[in-house]
């Protein structure tokens, strides 16, 4: 096998990936796809990436597309990623959510979860918080577009590795116990969060709003007018003021979108008025944008 | 910029501390053991040490007891680095006053994501 996949087979599985997720691979990133497939393609004993492409179109549906867009996505996440901002959220964040609430109910929404560090981290937060959330429903729906990777959150399982990653001392004590050589997240934590995979630009398992939504690290990958795409995604299930979270270096600016910066927080965005979920052009308005 | 202190009986894993502190913007002293560690203490105290717990001479438990009868008003931050990922184990050093834990072999973005949880990045 040669290190570099050729253009066209290269092209064919970019594609696949773009058609299955609205990822795009940049020219400079697709020496990687050839390794990336390695694995699936060993396992399934199949010589080349061009025996790959072929197996797929005899079953274009099959679960071989979806494991080969799966081992071409960049799941990386880690618990408390950029711990900046989950102090924000913290500190910031989920107090003015807090105050500004009319009825004792939290929704939040992470979108492109991975395998669910994300979406724990959060709970872990709030279990931390204490009783200023004592009284409250608190719903956490964490999604992606990988089957694989909700599998492995819903499971809460991580290996030593995972855990050095960000997780504190303290919540490794108090959350997890060891089996093995890998950690097991407790169960309280897990039914704080639920799972299902989900396409963010056709999310069909999301419903309601939200008062808070991540979508860190997803947007990146994403051609212009796909980003806009999600924005309208986005913005269709949050109501005025829910809180949008981006990955570090992530913008919106220039995407027409209905989150504007809150100036005073880093990488976090508001939705304004107009986003008012009321309207009844709400989704109409925002269908995908090509 | 923040100074930390690595005590370790290994040169390989010093070293390999040292290049990945340093890339981080600290700035690194080296001990041996806990005795030579609690000396360079009391000379010039670290805003965090990188503390190994099987040592000989000192211990790191040994070491972190010393220093809390110090009772210092600002101790250094202590993330003390094993191979050993048991429970207990883990829980004896935060009881001895340890403030994170990473595990051996460790890399740059652990190291880093746990400098960043006792807040001297
Ligand atoms: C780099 S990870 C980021 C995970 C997490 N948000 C974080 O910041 O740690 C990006 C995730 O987005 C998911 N993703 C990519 N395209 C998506 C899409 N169209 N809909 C939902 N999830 C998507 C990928 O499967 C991957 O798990």
């Amino acid at each position: 096998m040669t290190a570099a996949a050729p253009h066209h087979t290269a092209e064919k599985l970019c594609r696949l990936l773009s058609d299955m997720t609205g990822q795009t691979v940049s020219e400079g990133r697709r020496w990687r796809i050839e390794s990336s497939l390695r694995p699936l393609l060993r396992a399934r004993g199949l010589t080349s990436l061009d025996a790959l492409i072929a197996a797929i179109e005899r079953d274009p549906g099959g679960p071989l597309a979806a494991q080969a867009v799966d081992a071409m996505l960049n799941h990386e996440s880690s618990f408390f990623r950029d711990i900046g901002v989950f102090r924000t959220i913290e500190q910031s964040v989920l107090p003015r959510i807090r105050d500004a609430a009319r009825e004792k109910l939290l929704r939040i929404w992470c979108a492109g979860a991975s395998t669910g560090q994300e979406a724990y981290s959060l709970a872990m937060m709030l279990k931390r918080m204490g009783p200023m959330w004592d009284d409250w429903r608190i719903s956490i729906h964490a999604t992606d577009v990988s089957p694989a990777a909700i599998e492995t959150a819903r499971r809460g399982r991580y290996t030593q590795m995972d855990m050095q990653r960000g997780l504190p001392i303290n919540e490794l004590l108090r959350w997890f116990t060891a089996v093995g050589d890998d950690w097991q997240l407790s169960d309280e934590i897990r039914e704080m969060v639920s799972f299902s995979a989900d396409n963010l630009l056709d999310p069909r398992r999301v419903s309601g709003l939200f008062d808070l939504i991540l979508c860190r690290n997803v947007l990146f990958y994403f051609p212009e007018e796909t980003k806009r795409a999600a924005c309208a995604r986005l913005a269709a299930f949050a109501r005025p003021g829910t809180y949008l979270v981006l990955g570090a270096g992530e913008m919106l600016t220039g995407l027409g979108s209905r989150f504007v910066s809150c100036r005073d927080l880093n990488c976090i965005y508001i939705a304004d008025r107009r986003s008012d979920p009321t309207r009844p052009d709400r989704y109409a308005s925002e269908t995908l944008a090509s | 910029m923040p100074h930390c202190l690595v005590v370790d009986d290994s040169k390989v894993i010093r070293k390999v501390a040292r290049h990945i502190l340093e890339s981080l913007h600290l700035q690194v002293d080296e001990a041996g053991d806990g005795r030579e560690a609690l000396e360079m203490c009391d000379a010039s105290m670290p805003d965090v040490v990188l503390l190994d717990w099987n040592m000989p001479i000192m211990s790191g438990l040994d070491f972190l007891k010393e220093l809390s009868r110090r009772n210092l008003a600002h101790p250094p931050k202590v993330i003390f680095c094993t191979t050993e990922n048991g429970v207990d184990y883990i829980r004896a050093a935060v009881d001895a006053g340890a403030d994170e834990y990473v595990m051996k072999p460790f890399d740059r973005d652990t190291l880093e994501s746990k400098l960043q949880i006792v807040g001297v990045l």
